[in-house]
């Protein structure tokens, strides 16, 4: 037998999960082949684990973003309203204080 | 009960709540056509003769299937019903033979009286029909599927009245048909040659297996000596057959249409009927006081036999081994009476007269040569011999009263109440009464086991025992009763089974008819018959006694056995 | 730990399925693995996006990019381009069939624009395999909310308020069809899921339990609580294998989950499902044939009343809902009866799911608001008609419904507009036709169904459309008589008036359509033995005019039969004693001088 209460816990655990397939708030990692010869898989990595570890309502997505291969590499942070914010050259640590910044801003998923 | 009121054709009806349109209709003497239905079976509304229009529905209904409601508007004449019969009717006509002149339902087909009840002159659709073979595996049955119109009455009578299901629709669509199991014809099924079928086969593809040729052939032939039994049942029905009222008793009649047809010797399946009674009633005493085998189940019924041997194998050493009386008769015309007569058995040819299809099968098993020739070698239904009393010129319903020949043709009531449920029963009664209580009986008439219900029981005390009979009609009846013994619900001395609905008197070979009762009706004559006999317990039948003093012996002895008795093989289905 | 940053959907439904979905993924997983990204990026094969056309379909998410007909050999480039480097394939994007533009986003297609997905609203978005997925989604909310929160009679109140009706073909009220059934006094009763759809071309019931088979699950169990039942059976054609397994899959997990089974969310209310598979006969999956066949009998249907409501499976009171129709429950409990209730039209409310197909640019399924005309079907979400053909007529309604001409494109489809335009709604069949197709041979096509379907019980069907069928392709072989109309009129009045059940009774739409709005083309074809859309082989007859030949000589060497004569530079002829119709001329010439 299930309980209401256990098929919300479900739900809110699964709804965490699948979030990638209904993004609020979305954090660009220009991971073109600029980006990535200046280390941007190992910022997108870093991204996805502390966004993962925070539980935030926040999607990590890889784009080619079109930029300047001195300003790599690139991450921008897209809100759900549509407001942007561009981020250059930046470090795995880096992308540490990002995430801290933008924690506030997106909360945190349901269930969490 | 709820009571319900409507109009049909502008006329206030009441009836009670769930009757359907049709009834409501017939109550006022309104007459629907109707095809698929059929009042004892379950209900289709397939073949959509019977529409009509409801006020307010966009569709007709079909009348047989429809339950009537309060304020129901009802009509059965309107344009569009009238449209619609006669387009279903040109429907049905325009995939069937159109071979009527020269069918064997010629003036007996419902089709035909569709037709000319609603008038049709012209069938406006033409196209592809059915070709398909003719099934005659059957020693009883015929079936002729290219004139079948997929009412699906066999179907359901072999099923729920027979509890056989030796035939069933198959395909789909325009390519419907009723067929056998894996098509293979009935012989190959598990059909037991009732008739039942044929009896609710609107038109004529279902029909007995015709065998008047063989008979006027023997007729005809100078050198043959021909003798004819005839059933009990065919005396109070073969009157319908030519205007008489249903329920007429036409014993003399009957007997001198067969000397008119030129049989040399005109003898009664009843005589035989008493025999039966002889044989099977001291085997019974001795089953009762061996206490062994019981019950004893009747064993004249060729339909209630086969159903047994493929059905419940189990319960066939319950089965008398006393053959049936039309068998008992063969294997006493061609040894009996051949000696009595002087005649070669090998130049007698033996015709019966049956109410019923299943003795065609029964007269052709192997085993049925106890005289060294086959016993009875002709039988035709009542149908039949109606219509060879009809091609010889002879105008039956005038005719004078004729008599039996005798020895054979001797008989008591005993042996006519045979032909009706719970006949065969009464008649052992008795008989079995008198010779184990060694007095007179005060009441012949054991009205406790008559009547029509599908499953009767009584209890009779004889001899200071309570005996406990029961009766069944119709093989799903016998399958209801056999299951309730095999569950150990209920057990009893002595069982009589009849195949058919009624017994005898609706066995498959008897006159079509529509009317409700017409059972209750023959059944009646037999039972004004037996009333009127002097002797109404076989074993006062004074010719039976010196067929015993001068022939058989000892019932059930040595003789009796060889010639009277028979065994059973179980039998596959399919 | 792996941390997952990208779903990627791989379509599993049947059309997807025969068109290579399987190899796709075995490709794609095999890509992630080679370039290190087996543990970011998640492949999930997920039910029918309706595209079926443009099939196999592989969404990419987070970004939710289309990518259409993708080839297991695409995978490598999908998985380097788009998901090690983030640059969206162009070449796999689809294509607005007109404007030739690309599209990368699912919702900014055309034929997804219009559309308003409620019953489908899972079908592509989850994995249907997994209950989870389905949870996630608010999947059993619904539920959870009657048989916690609501009485019987309030659920069956809020569904009558829906306004929801039968998407099964007959449009009766839902909410009714469940009282009937509550009231009906028995202790044992039974909820049906039709899921036989025989229809052929339509596949939205396949689809839902292919993509969302816990939607018509906890449905059915909504209705169980509803009418007094704790059983309930989907009935679902053996011939939709995928849909069978994945329905039970779920089952499975409904009942390991508590969803199923005694005394749910720890109510008093108990429920299971089981599945009955039928053979696939079209008339199985009217109620009381199918109820039959349950049974063990002979699938064919039997007179009503009873009504199932009060007589059906094994006597006792059944309550029969297609599957479209159950999918729409949840929804409908989850957020409210009005909410629902404002989609659609006045009589017809929420969505209606249609199986657009023929002479179509996009092909495959779509569920739009009741009420869109049939214009915006064909022409804003199928993308108009192919190869710039003029519109002739679209049947709505399968065998059962009827062809409009294009007179009638603006009609809005709902319940009555197209009953009162002369067909009907059906189960959601769309099939459009173009200026090549000849009105009298589609009636003969689909009757020819029909008849085939038959079962044979009673004889307005059976006889009736036989003897109809062979009067239409007397017509079509150039055999028709005069008075051939009148009679197809009256047999088809008989025939839908006088038959049992509603195969019978719909039989003659087609053609009572055709003849309501191509009277003109049957005439051509008895009076002046002529096929004016060129469809009927028979009564073609090949001629070349004479005044657009320029002589060039093809005709003559393509014909197989040596049928055409004629000088090089001389207009040619056509032997008609010769002449086989086999087009070939037609084909050929440069000059369109031969006609037909
Ligand atoms: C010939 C025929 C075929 C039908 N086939 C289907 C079918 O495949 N699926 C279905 O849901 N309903 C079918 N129906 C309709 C059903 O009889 C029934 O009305 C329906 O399942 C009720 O569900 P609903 O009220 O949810 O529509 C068919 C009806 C007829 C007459
Ligand atoms: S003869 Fe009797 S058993 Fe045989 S098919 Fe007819 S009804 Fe059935
Ligand atoms: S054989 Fe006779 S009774 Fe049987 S379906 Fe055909 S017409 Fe009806
Ligand atoms: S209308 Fe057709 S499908 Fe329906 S019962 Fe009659 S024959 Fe069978």
């Amino acid at each position: 037998m299930l309980t209401v209460a256990e098929l919300n816990a479900i739900r809110d655990r699964v709804r965490k999960q699948l979030s990638i397939r209904e993004p609020h708030n979305r954090l660009i990692i220009g991971v073109g082949t600029v980006g990535i010869a200046a280390g941007a898989r190992d910022v997108m990595v870093t991204a996805m684990q502390e966004v993962n570890a925070r539980g935030l309502d926040l999607v990590v997505v890889g784009e080619d973003l079109a930029m300047p291969a001195t300003d790599m590499p690139v991450v921008k942070f897209v809100s759900a309203d549509g407001v942007e914010e561009v981020f250059t050259r930046v470090s795995a640590d880096g992308v540490h204080e990002i995430i801290a910044s933008l924690a506030a801003k997106v909360g945190t998923l349901p269930g969490v | 009960m709820e009571r319900i009121k409507l109009t049909i054709d502008g006329n206030p009806v009441e009836v009670e709540a769930g009757t359907t349109i049709l009834e409501a209709a017939q109550k006022i003497g309104v007459h629907i056509p109707t095809l698929c239905y059929h009042p004892e079976l379950r209900l289709e509304g397939a073949c959509r003769i019977c529409v009509v229009e409801v006020e307010g529905m966009r569709n007709l209904v079909a009348s047989c299937v429809y339950p009537v409601a309060n304020n129901m508007v009802v009509k059965t004449n309107s344009e569009a019903v009238r449209r619609a019969r006669r387009t279903i009717v040109e429907l049905l006509i325009a995939n069937h033979p159109q071979d009527c002149l020269v069918c064997s339902r010629h003036g007996e087909c419902e089709l035909q009286d569709l037709s000319r009840q609603l008038g049709i002159r012209k069938v406006r659709f033409s196209g592809e029909k059915r070709d398909l073979a003719l099934d005659e595996s059957s020693y009883s049955v015929v079936r002729d599927p290219n004139k079948c119109i997929l009412c699906g009455r066999c179907v359901r009578v072999c099923a729920e009245t027979q509890s056989v299901s030796a035939i069933g629709m198959a395909n789909r669509g325009s390519d419907s048909i009723v067929t056998t199991p894996f098509n293979l014809g009935l012989a190959e099924g598990p059909c037991v040659g009732c008739g039942q079928c044929i009896n609710v086969c609107p038109v004529a593809a279902l029909r007995e297996k015709d065998d008047t040729e063989r008979v006027w052939e023997a007729l005809q032939d100078s050198k043959t000596h021909v003798v004819v039994q005839v059933a009990p049942a065919v005396r109070a029905a073969l009157g319908e057959e030519f205007g008489l009222r249903a329920g007429s008793l036409v014993t003399g009649k009957l007997v001198t249409a067969l000397r008119k047809l030129g049989f040399d010797q005109v003898f009664d399946t009843q005589f035989a009927a008493d025999l039966t009674i002889m044989e099977e009633g001291h085997e019974f005493i001795s089953r009762l006081q061996k206490r062994e085998n019981l019950p004893l189940i009747t064993s004249c019924s060729p339909g209630w036999v086969s159903y047994c041997e493929r059905f419940y194998p189990d319960m066939l050493p319950h089965v008398s081994t006393c053959k049936s009386p039309q068998q008992m008769f063969g294997a006493l015309a061609k040894t009996y009476y051949a000696q009595k007569a002087g005649i070669n058995p090998a130049h007698i040819f033996s015709v019966s007269i049956m109410p019923c299809t299943a003795k065609k099968t029964e007269a052709a098993r192997a085993e049925m040569q106890a005289s060294g020739y086959r016993d009875v070698d002709a039988v035709i239904t009542t149908r039949e011999l109606a219509n060879m009393i009809r091609e010889a010129g002879i105008d039956f319903a005038n005719l004078s009263e004729g008599e039996f020949d005798l020895p054979m043709g001797m008989s008591t009531g005993a042996g006519t109440i045979f032909g009706i449920t719970g006949g065969v029963m009464e008649a052992a009664l008795r008989t079995v009464a008198e010779m184990l209580d060694g007095q007179e009986l005060p009441e012949v008439e054991f009205q406790q086991v008559r009547g029509f219900a599908g499953v009767r029981e009584a209890t009779v005390r004889i001899a200071g025992q309570d005996v406990r009979v029961a009766i069944a009609n119709g093989l799903a009846q016998a399958n209801r009763l056999l299951e309730r013994i095999k569950a150990g619900e209920a057990e009893y001395h002595f069982i009589e089974i009849m195949g058919c609905p009624g017994g005898c008197i609706g066995g498959g070979g008897q006159p079509l008819s529509k009317d409700p009762d017409i059972r209750m009706k023959r059944a009646t004559a037999l039972y004004r018959q037996d009333m009127l006999k002097k002797v109404r317990k076989s074993h006062e039948n004074p010719a039976v006694q010196e067929l015993y003093r001068s022939f058989l012996g000892e019932p059930n002895g040595e003789k009796a056995h060889q010639l009277l008795h028979t065994h059973y093989h179980a039998r596959s289905r399919y | 730990m792996s941390i997952i940053r990208s779903h990627v959907l791989v379509c599993g439904g049947t059309g997807c399925f025969s068109s290579g979905c399987k190899k796709v993924q075995a490709e794609l997983h095999a890509a992630l693995e080679r370039h290190g990204l087996a543990n970011e990026v998640r492949v999930v094969e997920s039910g029918c996006f309706g595209f079926c056309k443009m099939g196999p379909i592989v969404m990419v998410y987070p970004e939710g990019a289309f990518y259409c007909q993708v080839m297991p050999e695409d995978a490598e480039e999908l998985v380097k381009e788009h998901l090690l480097k983030g640059r969206v394939v162009e070449r796999l994007l689809y294509k607005e069939p007109v404007t030739e533009e690309s599209v990368a986003l699912f919702n900014d297609i055309g034929f997804y624009k219009k559309q308003h997905r409620v019953a489908l609203r899972n079908c592509g978005k989850i994995n249907p395999e997994s209950i989870e997925e389905y949870i996630a989604h608010d999947g059993y909310q619904a539920l959870a909310r009657a048989v916690t929160r609501m009485t019987p009679e309030e659920v069956i109140e809020e569904v009558k308020r829906s306004g929801l009706r039968g998407r099964g073909g007959g449009g009766f009220p839902v909410g009714r069809k469940w009282e009937f059934a509550r009231v009906s006094k028995d202790s044992i009763k039974y909820v049906v899921c039709n899921a036989d759809e025989g229809d052929p071309g339509a596949f939205m019931d396949r689809s839902i339990l292919e993509g969302d088979p816990h939607s018509v699950i906890e449905a059915m169990a909504i209705a169980g609580y509803a009418i007094g039942a704790s059983q309930g059976f989907v009935y679902v054609r053996a011939e939709y294998p995928i849909a069978v397994e994945r329905l039970s899959i779920a089952i499975k997990q409904a009942r390991e989950t508590g969803l199923l089974g005694k005394n749910i969310f720890g109510t008093d209310f108990s429920f299971d499902v089981g599945i009955r598979l039928g053979a696939g006969a079209f008339v199985c999956g009217e109620e009381t044939a199918l109820m039959t066949s349950i049974e063990g009998h002979r699938g064919t249907p039997r007179p009503r009343p009873p009504y199932p409501a009060v007589k059906g499976l094994w006597g006792k009171p059944t309550l029969i809902n297609n599957v479209e129709t159950l999918a729409n429950i949840p929804v409908i409990l989850l957020h409210g009866p009005d909410h629902f209730a404002s989609i659609g039209t006045e009589g017809s409310k929420g969505t209606k799911v249609f199986a657009l197909a023929g002479n179509i640019n996009n092909t495959g399924l779509v569920e739009v608001p009741m009420g869109t005309t049939l214009r915006e079907i064909v022409y804003d979400i199928g993308g108009g008609i192919p190869g710039g053909k003029a519109f002739k007529a679209c049947q709505t309604g399968g065998p059962s419904g009827g062809c409009l001409p294009a007179e009638l494109l603006d009609t809005p489809v709902d319940y009555d507009s197209l009953i009162a335009a002369g067909s009907m709604m059906g189960s959601g069949g769309l099939i459009v036709m173009d200026e090549d197709t000849c009105m009298v041979d589609v009636a003969r096509f689909f009757l020819e169904f029909t008849q085939d379907e038959s079962c044979g019980k009673c004889v307005p069907c059976r006889e009736g459309t036989k003897r109809m069928l062979e009067i239409l392709e007397r017509i079509t072989k150039g055999q028709g008589e005069e008075g051939d109309i009148q009679l197809l009129e009256e047999l088809a009045e008989v025939i839908s008036k006088a038959s049992l059940c509603g195969l019978g009774q719909t039989a003659p739409n087609p053609v009572l359509a055709t003849l309501r709005f191509f009277r003109h083309e049957y005439e051509a074809h008895i009076r002046d033995r002529r096929c004016p859309a060129g469809v009927c082989q028979a009564l073609l007859s090949y001629h070349i005019v004479a005044e657009k030949c320029k002589g060039c000589g093809l005709c003559k060497k393509v014909c197989p039969v040596e049928a055409i004569s004629g000088e090089l530079r001389q207009p040619h002829m056509i032997d008609k004693d010769k002449c086989i119709k086999c087009g070939a001329c037609v084909a050929k010439c440069p000059f369109k001088a031969i006609s037909r």
